[in-house]
């Protein structure tokens, strides 16, 4: 579970960073509104969570929160904020925040809310991941390839979602076992993920000259961010 | 200061005093930090960043229950936020911000770091 924390306040960071670490969560720290834009949409469907402060540097969280909402319905997005007034809360609720924690928090009530949000989420996953010409709905878990569905095994899907979720980043063979398999790679053939690997690349129409499904030697594999803007060919 | 001291922070950290004493170093840290920049900001007469600056150490005053840096902070934000930018008297701030220092140092000083 990732979590997103634009936060200028370091004090802040770290009280929110070690709570929520406790609780199982990794963080991804940003202390200003552009570069937390950038790290959210390049990584898109990776956060559980996106925890805003109101005011920043470089604009405010209120920007920031309208922005994601306009490209994504689904991610939990809290405010932790220093603002106590009834309309700032308000606003925060009217621009699309699924929360609102104001400064000090009690870290136990920031731990219970996380969980709450994200288990809200979880119950309803009505998240569509695209690349390309590949669109993943995590609904209906169904994979449409320009809009007909995909024939895919278990294990071919969630083999996809998992590189899909990371979009961009390097999926290690070591995190695909753990993740796809469920186990850390004991009676698993060598060549079990490279298998699947070459299925899906088929059914997906991921070729050398057109790659979908990157291939980092020796490490792992990733989703070629380019294929986002579905103007390939 | 509260009677238990820190007791924020002992909740936070499950009462680890290493954690706690790490967290105060950067709370002097950060604080020192922003009273130059509120210096700076003054001789700048720019006003709304000094609210900001104010609005953003009152969070780490909260942490350590320092409620009469809290209320400076409170009393340096509305003030700005009371008066246009041309009705603000840069004696009056410099005023608040003066106390803000003596304030924080005798805080600094109970910390035992």
């Amino acid at each position: 579970m990732r979590v997103l924390l634009v936060e200028d306040d370091k004090v802040t960071a770290q009280i929110v960073q070690d709570t929520l670490e406790q609780e199982g969560y990794a963080i991804d720290h940003y202390e200003n509104e552009k570069k937390a834009e950038v790290e959210f949409f390049a990584n898109e469907g990776a956060y559980s969570l996106v925890i805003i402060d109101i005011i920043l540097p470089d604009s405010d969280g209120l920007t920031l929160c309208k922005t994601i909402r306009q490209r994504n319905k689904n991610v939990p997005i809290m405010f932790l904020t220093s603002k106590k007034e009834t309309e700032d809360v308000v606003e925060g609720f009217q621009i699309g925040a699924d929360d609102y924690l104001t400064k000090p928090f009690s870290p136990k009530e920031l731990a219970a809310r996380a969980k709450a949000l994200h288990k809200r989420v979880d119950k309803k996953v009505v998240e569509t991941i695209d690349a390309g010409h590949v669109s993943l709905d995590r609904d209906a878990k169904k994979v449409y390839y320009k809009e007909r569905e995909v024939d895919l095994t278990g294990l071919e899907y969630r083999l996809l979602e998992l590189l899909l979720l990371n979009k961009g980043k390097i999926v290690t063979r070591t995190e695909i076992l753990e993740r796809v398999w469920d186990r850390n790679g004991e009676d698993i053939l060598s060549n079990a993920i490279d298998v699947h690997i070459r299925s899906l690349r088929k059914k997906l129409h991921s070729t050398k000259k057109n790659p979908l499904i990157i291939t980092k030697r020796g490490i792992g594999y990733y989703i070629n961010k380019n294929k986002e803007d579905k103007a390939d060919e | 200061m509260s009677k238990h001291r820190f007791k924020y922070l002992s909740e936070v950290f499950d009462g680890n005093n290493q954690k706690i004493q790490e967290l105060l170093q950067l709370i002097t840290k950060e604080t020192s930090a922003s009273l130059n920049k509120l210096q700076r900001f003054l001789k700048q007469q720019d006003y709304q960043q000094i609210k900001q600056e104010a609005h953003k150490m009152k969070a780490s005053f909260s942490y350590i229950e320092a409620s009469d840096l809290v209320d400076l902070s409170n009393k340096i934000e509305s003030y700005i936020n009371e008066k246009p930018g041309d009705k603000v008297n840069y004696d009056h701030v410099k005023k608040l911000l003066f106390q803000l220092e003596e304030s924080w140092n005798i805080v600094k000083s109970k910390l035992d770091l």
